[in-house]
């Protein structure tokens, strides 16, 4: 790789790998997966894609399971990070039982972590390529969830792909493991709290240029001409797999998932009239840095947003959840976005700033094309904000190539508010919804919402002709394309099937 | 202790789950160059001009090769030898390799590719499987003959169907992608590391572009993460690279495929194309088939002889029937040459004749299952090719044992009732449950056309402490080798399966053994190995014969005792820690060992003591086969595995979305040297077949006009014959969340020649699943595909077709079906 002169040639860092203490330093341009292969020569984590597609170099980072192949090696700084290697260490730090690594009695534990037992008593590896990331995707859900069911175990490890075993003894193990340390976390004696204590993370510093802590250093940066650094790099789900195909350079990037300002979801009162609907009085605010599975967290959002808790439930695998950002979603611009269609049905409304200003872009007309917005060389996108709307339904349906690590063929959100039934509207003209939004991804050049047909909806009485207006309306508002994920023809008609099925899941069809 | 048949922990898994286990990418060595790959964008070319100075300019570069620097011969050694391992003038597939680049890290290898410039002349390509049948362009034609199946499809009393089936490319996609590193020795030889399933194919394809002996080139094979038949032939290339770049520049190389390097460019599954006619009688006899059989062959020959072969030989399934024509072609076409796939060119004809047996079932107003059971090879029938099935045919024991664990017949009413009530609700629920059969059979081992390839050598040697040292020529590729070779050489020898040690596969240390395919390991390895045991026991019977043990034991126990006073450990592995509590408990009172260890370690020590050579080499060749190359017939293999699958689906008739709730799969492995690595290649085989049913297909760039608009979200356009989806997130296999209840069934006919009756289990599981999908969804909805993947769009179109279809032959009857709906 190339590096300009002004770049600098290494970053250093300081983060603690499998509880220990580390200064490194390393080349900008490495991920955190060299950095743990080559600089530390923890060779447990593997990489079988690079792309963040089969979760083969799956590590926790700061209590969460990540990609470490979609990482870049300086936005660990100041993190804590366990590898494959680490788990019996982990492990003696949770039960405050020693692992004897040679023992004279067998009853003594042996230096493993019960996953890592449970994983050869089952059968559960054949190659073995796959399993530090399994293993390390399931210690980071059982910590979440020691009592998992088959089916979360299958959602759990979502983001990890295997080809010879079928699965089968791999969630075999995770049951009997989870069971085996549970029975340990039910006697609090044997339980000591050292590894829940967080590792006083590093306070974020300049890196070099690498990692912009404020906003206004980002902006900053950003308001420069020409510059030849861009903070663009939060989660890295989109902007590192476009820099493994040699578009974008991710020595060039600087981070910006460390700026508080870009974090956060809270109630804030509304400001001014909005474009759509009627005024209400308080908004949810959400930080452009903020994570889907930090979406998915937020009791908030359960309540407030329930369109975007179902679009962000099937984003990705964990990995990809645990890292990528509602403000990625946006400025990255796929028309197949998953979190910005439901966003985009709330009526959602963008804050952007530069150095200079500040101005707000309603979702829907953020998009000029694929992979195009409005936003400015110098402007950064900071805040999505969602009316909080009392009473509002909605949901989220697509349809996928597969049930986990998908991307979209068709999907649509749907937000709104029904009218109190009884309230005389629905019988004969009149609408059903106080509020309506309904938005479509994969079916357009962008995220789109489909005014046309939530007019057909609102303007006229619910029953099977409208709906079958709707329909049919919807067939005519998307603009879909043949690719390698589907058809036009398929996604036209299920565009419409899908309006009907979510419609009927939010209770506004009899 | 006999720990065949019981459910061992595999001794390889405690380094996998440690991260521990060194995988190719995991080795370094030291002064090591990486090297990069320049490849043709063209599916055909000639090659003008290659421009290298701007590349040699590039600092860290030590080694720019052309096929005319190769020192040997520029070909890869197969059945019919016609691949360069650079193109020489012209090249024939994208992808295809055209100049080698080391340096010293990685990034300058791949600046130094990207600054290569080839010139190319655009030639023609043939880039579909009719377009090179119409050409002639046939890399192989096999015939069977038997019978007269023209006076049966002649007769006026007999059912007949015929239909064209499609099956897509598949690709491997294990989870470690190839990787080669080549060391130079200081006598001269070349030493190469990697992921590979056959280290004497990389054996002879280094010695072939090196032009070294073959015993200067010695291969040793990496922990290997999958392998399916991708890493069968094709690990010779990057290790014929890695090798030639390794000698030109006197350093070690390390070449690691990306992703999408690997899905471009290395070999897939044969795209098929199968042209089936059936007869059977009214009452249910299948007594007639008519096939012409195609498959999609690349660019160069490979394997694409032998898989043919095998398609052919099993092309009636595991049924009985007296007429039969087959023609079966492989065709060149200007694409990725493709290879073996677990299966072997049987996934692509079981697919068409499992669906045929539906539909002829269908026809006759049989069910599936009877018809299936009705025709069912038995011990003394023949199959296709006129093998006498003599001993070890447990079909129809698969068949009773998935009837019984489904509860076939209560499921069956249970469903359609169930599917009924669906119709009725309100708001009309669009899921359909529907059920499927998929059988086949299996001839394990290369059978009769793999010649030198087919006899398998091992070495077994003894330490004086009782431990063992078994070196076998095929290798561990997760299917559990390992694991079930332990538990054949423990039970060969009477010893503690904790004493044996399988030795990582090496050229140098064991004769060729032939390739780790075609579910011959257990078998044929597993022979080698008994094969050295008996040599040995019969010299230790020699002088252990009647002797009395006891004192010898006494004495050993308390030497380790006083040992373990004086703070000595006995060095007994993790592994052994965490496996022998089920499996021996260890006697901690007697210093640890089980009474049966300190057996074992005192009668080595009386043949230590004797003299007693305990080393030998085991060779096994397999029971005579016979081909006759006119009319296809013959005991073409040894003997034959057998398999089940029933499928229960849930199809969404709106979207076409199948889901696949539950899988019984039955299998006739001879015995299971180990039930629990038996169950893991059934549910990974399984799940697999639902990947190639449902899900996974390569879509390649036609024209340029339509590679326009079929977006890959990668830019474009691309070049005709371009594999547009080449990573994870375009080529869809099953995740955690696409996977059915498996329910495994093993069944035991055992197998006379076998090691402990043993067969072969590693193909059967993939064969059968994708045809008991699709049947399964024509059971659901009523329609039938002819092609593979069921994809939701296809599945879709089929059943608007269907819908239309009805509209035109019944007014009245569709109205009811579209209120249904």
């Amino acid at each position: 790789m190339t590096r300009s002169s002004a770049l600098s040639t290494t970053v250093r860092i300081q983060c603690h790998v499998n509880g220990e203490a580390r200064q490194l330093e390393f080349s900008p341009s490495v991920r955190l997966l060299d950095v743990l292969r080559e600089e530390l020569h923890l060779i447990g984590t593997k990489e079988g894609c690079g792309k963040g597609e089969c979760g083969a170099c799956t590590v926790i980072m700061d209590g969460r399971a990540v990609d470490s192949c979609l990482v870049m090696g300086y936005q660990a700084d100041g993190s804590e990070i366990w590898t494959i290697e680490g788990l019996p260490q982990m492990w003696e730090m949770q039960t405050a039982r020693k692992l004897h690594p040679v023992s004279r009695d067998d009853h003594e534990p042996l230096p493993l972590h019960p996953l890592q037992r449970t994983f050869v008593e089952c059968g559960s590896s054949q190659c073995g390529i796959c399993i530090p990331g399994m293993i390390m995707s399931s210690v980071a859900f059982l910590k979440e969830n020691p009592n998992p069911t088959r089916e979360e175990i299958r959602y759990g490890l979502g983001g990890n792909l295997c080809r010879c075993t079928g699965y089968v003894k791999i969630f075999d193990a995770v049951e009997k493991a989870a069971s085996e340390m549970r029975a340990f976390a039910q006697n609090p004696s044997q339980h000591a709290p050292a590894h829940q204590r967080r590792v006083n993370k590093a306070t974020p510093r300049r890196r070099d240029g690498f990692v912009a802590s404020t906003l206004k250093e980002a902006l900053k940066i950003l308001a420069i001409p020409d510059s030849p650094t861009r903070p663009q790099l939060a989660g890295g789900t989109d902007s590192l797999v476009r820099a493994k195909d040699g578009i974008g350079q991710p020595s060039r990037m600087v981070d910006i998932s460390r700026i508080k300002e870009l974090s956060g979801i809270k109630k804030i009162r509304a400001r001014g009239k909005r474009t759509s609907g009627s005024a209400y009085p308080q908004e949810i605010r959400i930080g452009a840095g903020t994570t889907f599975t930090e979406v998915l967290e937020s009791e908030l959002l359960q309540k407030y947003a329930p369109a975007l808790i179902e679009a962000c439930a099937v984003i990705g695998g964990p990995q990809i959840r645990n890292r990528g950002t509602l403000g990625g979603n946006f400025a990255n611009a796929s028309p197949a976005a998953d979190s910005v269609t439901a966003l985009m049905s709330m009526g959602a409304i963008l804050e952007i700033a530069s150095l200079k200003s500040c101005r707000q872009v309603p979702a829907e007309k953020f998009f000029l094309g694929p992979g195009k917005t409005v936003l400015k060389k110098n402007e950064l996108l900071v805040a999505v904000r969602i009316p909080k709307i009392p009473n509002l339904v909605g949901c989220y349906l697509r349809l996928g190539q597969r049930r986990a690590q998908a991307i979209s063929k068709v999907d649509v959100a749907v937000s709104a508010v029904l009218k109190p039934r009884g309230n005389g509207s629905s019988k004969n003209g009149g609408s059903l919804f106080d509020f309506l939004g309904i938005c479509y991804g994969s079916v357009a050049p962008t995220i789109f919402r489909a005014r046309a047909t939530e007019a057909v909806l609102k303007e006229q009485s619910p029953n099977p002709a409208t709906l079958k207006h709707a329909k049919e309306t919807i067939k005519k508002e998307v603009q879909p394309i043949d690719d390698i994920r589907s058809t036009a023809e398929y996604r036209r008609e299920m565009s419409a099937v899908l309006l009907e099925r979510a419609l009927r899941r939010i209770g506004a069809l009899a | 202790m006999r720990t065949v048949g019981e459910r061992i922990a595999r001794p390889d898994s405690l380094d996998k789950v440690q991260g521990t286990a060194q995988y190719v990418d995991d080795l370094s060595f030291g002064a090591m160059l990486h090297a990069a790959v320049v490849r043709s964008p063209l599916a055909h070319g000639r090659i003008k001009k290659i421009s290298t100075a701007a590349a040699r300019r590039i600092r860290g570069v030590h080694a720019i090769l052309t096929a005319q620097d190769i020192p040997g011969q520029n070909l890869i050694p197969m059945i019919q030898p016609d691949q360069p391992l650079l193109a020489a003038g012209e090249v024939r597939h994208i992808g295809e390799a055209v100049a080698l680049v080391a340096a010293e890290t990685k990034s300058a290898a791949e600046e130094a590719a990207r600054a290569i410039t080839v010139d190319y002349e655009a030639l023609p390509a043939i880039l579909t499987l009719e377009e090179g049948f119409a050409k002639r362009e046939i890399v192989q034609h096999w015939k069977l003959r038997r019978g007269r199946p023209c006076d049966i499809f002649s007769r006026h009393d007999v059912v007949v169907v015929e239909n064209t089936y499609q099956t897509p490319y598949q690709e491997h996609a294990y989870i470690e992608t190839n990787g080669m590193i080549a060391v130079p020795e200081t006598d001269g030889g070349i030493t190469v590391y990697g992921s590979l399933q056959c280290p004497f194919y990389v054996q002879k394809a280094v010695a072939s572009v090196t032009g070294m002996k073959m015993n200067h080139c010695r291969v040793i094979q990496t922990v290997t993460g999958g392998g399916f038949g991708g890493k069968e032939d094709a690990p010779g290339l990057p290790a014929a690279m890695v090798a030639l770049l390794a000698q030109a520049t006197g350093r070690p190389v390390k070449y690691i495929l990306s992703r999408e390097e690997d899905m471009q460019v290395m070999s897939k599954r044969h795209p098929g194309k199968i042209v089936y006619r059936s007869a059977a009688s009214h009452d249910g006899i299948l007594l007639a088939v008519d096939v012409d059989y195609f498959l999609d062959a690349g660019a160069y020959a490979t394997l694409s002889p032998v898989v043919l072969w095998r398609g052919i030989n099993h092309a009636a399934g595991p049924y009985r029937c007296e007429h039969v024509r087959v023609d079966a072609y492989a065709i060149r076409t200007h694409k990725v040459p493709c290879g073996a796939f677990r299966g072997f060119g049987e996934p692509q004809i079981v697919f068409a004749h499992e669906r045929q047996m539906d539909l002829l079932a269908e026809r006759i107003g049989l069910d599936a299952l009877q018809f299936r059971e009705k025709n069912a090879l038995e011990t003394g029938d023949h199959t296709v090719t006129e093998h006498e099935l003599k001993e070890s045919v447990g079909f129809k024991d698969t068949i009773i044992e998935v009837r019984r664990a489904s509860n076939y017949d209560r499921l069956k009413l249970e469903i359609e009732k169930s599917n009924g009530a669906r119709i009725s609700e309100n708001p009309p629920n669009p899921k359909r449950r529907g059920l499927g059969w998929g059988c086949c059979y299996y001839g394990v081992g290369l059978g009769a056309r793999g010649g030198y390839l087919n006899p398998a050598g091992a070495s077994v040697v003894i330490s004086s402490d009782g431990s063992v040292n078994v070196a076998v020529g095929t290798t561990e590729i997760g299917q559990g080798m390992i694991t079930v070779l332990s538990q054949i050489a423990a039970d060969a020898l009477g010893c503690p399966l904790e004493f044996i040690r399988i030795m990582p596969p090496d050229t140098s240390r064991v004769p060729d053994s032939g390739p780790t395919v075609a579910s011959r390991t257990t078998l044929m390895s597993g022979n080698a190995i008994a094969d050295a045991c008996r040599q040995i026991k019969s010299r230790m019977a020699a002088v252990c014969a009647d002797y009395d043990f006891s004192k010898i034991i006494a004495e050993m126990k308390s030497q380790a005792v006083a040992a373990s006073a004086r703070g000595e450990t006995h060095p007994k592995s993790d592994f052994h820690r965490i496996v022998t509590s089920s499996y021996t408990p260890s006697n901690r009172a007697s210093g640890h060992w089980s009474e049966e260890a300190w057996l074992w370690k005192a009668t080595i020590q009386r043949c230590v003591q004797n003299m007693v050579q305990l080393s030998a080499h085991g060779w096994a060749v397999p029971p005579q086969t016979t081909y006759d190359g006119e009319t296809g017939l013959g005991d073409v293999y040894v003997t034959y595995s057998y398999s089940t699958n029933l499928v229960e689906v849930e199809v969404d008739i709106e979207t076409g979305e199948t889901t696949v709730l539950k899988v019984w799969t039955a299998h006739d492995v001879g015995k299971a040297i180990n039930p629990q690595t038996g169950e893991g290649q059934i549910e990974g085989g399984v799940v697999q077949g639902i990947g190639y049913g449902l899900l996974e297909e390569h879509v390649l760039a036609t024209d340029g006009s339509k590679a326009a608009t079929r977006k890959t979200g990668k830019g474009g356009p691309f070049p005709p014959g371009r594999i547009l989806n080449d990573q994870f997130s375009t080529y869809i296999i099953p995740t955690p969340m696409d996977i059915p209840e498996i329910h495994s069934l093993i069944v035991e006919h055992a197998f006379p020649y076998g090691p402990f009756g043993a067969k072969g289990l590693g193909e059967t599981p993939i064969i059968a699943v994708a045809p008991a999908l699709v049947n399964a969804i024509a059971n659901a909805t009523g329609i039938q595909l002819r092609e593979i993947p069921a994809t939701p769009e296809r599945v879709w179109q089929a059943l608007k077709q269907e819908a239309s279809r009805r509209t035109q032959q019944s007014p009245r009857r569709s109205r009811k079906a579209a209120s249904a709906i």
